[in-house]
């Protein structure tokens, strides 16, 4: 709905949010290869059993 | 587990940079639920589009930060916008299934239960770095009474979410 007599540009807001992804995708990578540049990738089904090992430690000492 | 494998088919493996697809990001976040609605053993329920807008909002907020001179603090900060971008959503409850009396725990996560996954889906991504970074595992078992306090004070205000490491008792491989 547009209120200031513009029309809605949803072609335009795609971009931005595609140009925000590929902004913090870029910052994510560099933090990645600054300050951890020998750990790989992890594939996904061993990340999740890390999350959960993880997550189960921290609220393990019940 | 198909979903899983056609995620992993489709994105590659995980790294930080991963997380800035949509998909990635919810099954980091199922992952990060689901070990919790084990530990409390209960059902854990997720409201979709407010998990979106979380990622969305995170994103906006990641590609605001200056990336330029990467340091520790980018990536701590990383860990803290993931945070509070959660924690300002009603994205996540828990039904517990089976009740042993007393469990502080579950009162915890019962009485924050956006908190306590934001608090845990961003120690996650730490740990996952500096464990594989340093070898050695930053964190300690934590009390409820820990956690209930650490996820108090991001309820109160989410600037708490920068204080994560301290809250959670995470150690630090940087001086």
């Amino acid at each position: 709905m547009a209120t200031d007599g513009k029309q809605p540009d949803p072609a335009g807001a795609d971009a931005r949010s595609d140009e925000r992804i590929e902004a913090a995708r870029a910052l994510l990578a560099a933090i990645d290869a600054k300050l951890f540049p020998n750990s790989g990738a992890i594939p996904f089904y061993e990340q999740a059993l890390l999350i959960r090992r993880a997550v189960t430690r921290l609220l393990g000492n019940g | 587990m198909a979903d899983a494998m056609a995620l992993y088919a489709e994105v590659g493996a995980w790294n930080l940079a991963a997380l800035a697809d949509r998909r990635a990001f919810d099954s980091h976040y199922e992952a990060v639920a689901g070990a919790i609605a084990d530990r409390l053993t209960a059902k854990v329920h997720i409201d979709i589009q407010a998990r979106g807008r979380a990622f969305d909002e995170w994103i906006v907020g990641l590609a605001s930060m200056d990336a330029q001179e990467i340091t520790d603090r980018h990536f701590v900060g990383v860990c803290a916008s993931l945070i509070a971008s959660l924690a300002s959503h009603p994205i996540v409850t828990y039904s517990v299934m089976v009740r042993p009396w007393p469990d502080r725990l579950i009162e915890a996560v019962a009485k924050y239960p956006d908190q306590v996954t934001a608090l845990m889906s961003g120690a996650a991504v730490y740990l996952l770095r500096v464990r594989d970074m340093t070898g050695v595992d930053p964190s300690v078992p934590l009390s409820p009474l820990i956690v209930e306090n650490a996820a108090g004070h991001l309820w109160r205000g989410l600037a708490a979410a920068a204080r994560f490491r301290e809250l959670l008792q995470l150690s630090s491989p940087w001086s």
